[in-house]
């Protein structure tokens, strides 16, 4: 139950990160005359967030040890 | 369950895990083809007609459908029937929603800038490739879902395999929202 709930906060809080970063990424991308580093690397940030906490690729270096 | 077998499921388990992901590797091929083409042809420019709005609401759907697979994974994890039942229903109503969106964006898109257009051309590939997947991604919660519903515990890997595939879909248009759209 612990872990669950455990779970549910990371889950929580990972999306209300990628919701922030996307009105960022359009805020900036309106307001910048040229936005493409800042847009590159918000992309990343979210890409990286997606992979760690929802598709959980650290559960591939536990298996493998 | 024996220890034996506790182990023979850890291994299968992991090396489902290892294939999934040499799998999406080689999807993240062609999607990093298609992004790296898109700068190539078109250089850094979108078009002023590019719809801002659809755009940011068909990327806001698809975040929130892959809020709600995160939740199906939690409850598929925990055993939790009903929430896994409910949160699946959601992913794949909001992986319509998005598909919709995306329609009514192309309907826009023809006229803005057809697909015999250099733009138009990039546009269309990139998007038609995304939705390809998000449809196929539709297909796979769809037949999970039906199989999984009764017996969560012993159809735990299909659960886990369909939601990662719909992150990464979602991990695409994290990519292609900014490069289609903002630049």
């Amino acid at each position: 139950m612990h872990e669950r709930v455990e779970a549910m906060l990371i889950g929580r809080n990972v999306f209300v990160l990628l919701a922030g970063l996307t009105a960022i990424e359009y805020a900036a991308a309106v307001s910048l005359e040229s936005a493409l580093v800042p847009l590159l690397l918000i992309a990343l940030a979210k890409a990286l967030l997606i992979v760690v906490y929802f598709m959980h690729i650290r559960q591939l270096r536990k298996d493998s040890s | 369950m024996t220890a034996l077998a506790e182990r023979e499921h850890r291994s299968r388990l992991t090396l489902n895990r290892f294939g999934f992901w040499l799998f999406i590797l080689s999807e993240t091929m062609i999607f990093l083809a298609l992004l790296t083409t898109r700068f190539y042809l078109t250089g850094t420019d979108v078009p002023a007609d590019a719809d801002q709005l659809i755009a940011l609401l068909i990327t806001s759907v698809l975040l929130l459908s892959s809020g709600a697979a995160y939740l199906a994974e939690v409850a598929a994890t925990s055993g939790d029937g009903t929430l896994f039942r409910r949160a699946m229903l959601a992913t794949m109503l909001l992986g319509l929603a998005f598909m919709v969106g995306v329609g009514f964006e192309w309907r826009e898109a023809f006229h803005a800038f057809p697909p015999g257009t250099l733009y138009g051309s990039v546009f269309f590939v990139m998007t038609g490739t995304h939705a390809f997947h998000v449809l196929t991604g539709l297909m796979f919660l769809g037949i999970v879902y039906r199989k999984s519903a009764g017996d969560l515990a012993s159809n735990y890997w299909p659960v886990e395999a369909s939601v990662k595939y719909w992150h990464f879909v979602d991990v695409v248009w994290v990519f292609f929202y900014p490069a289609l759209y903002l630049v």
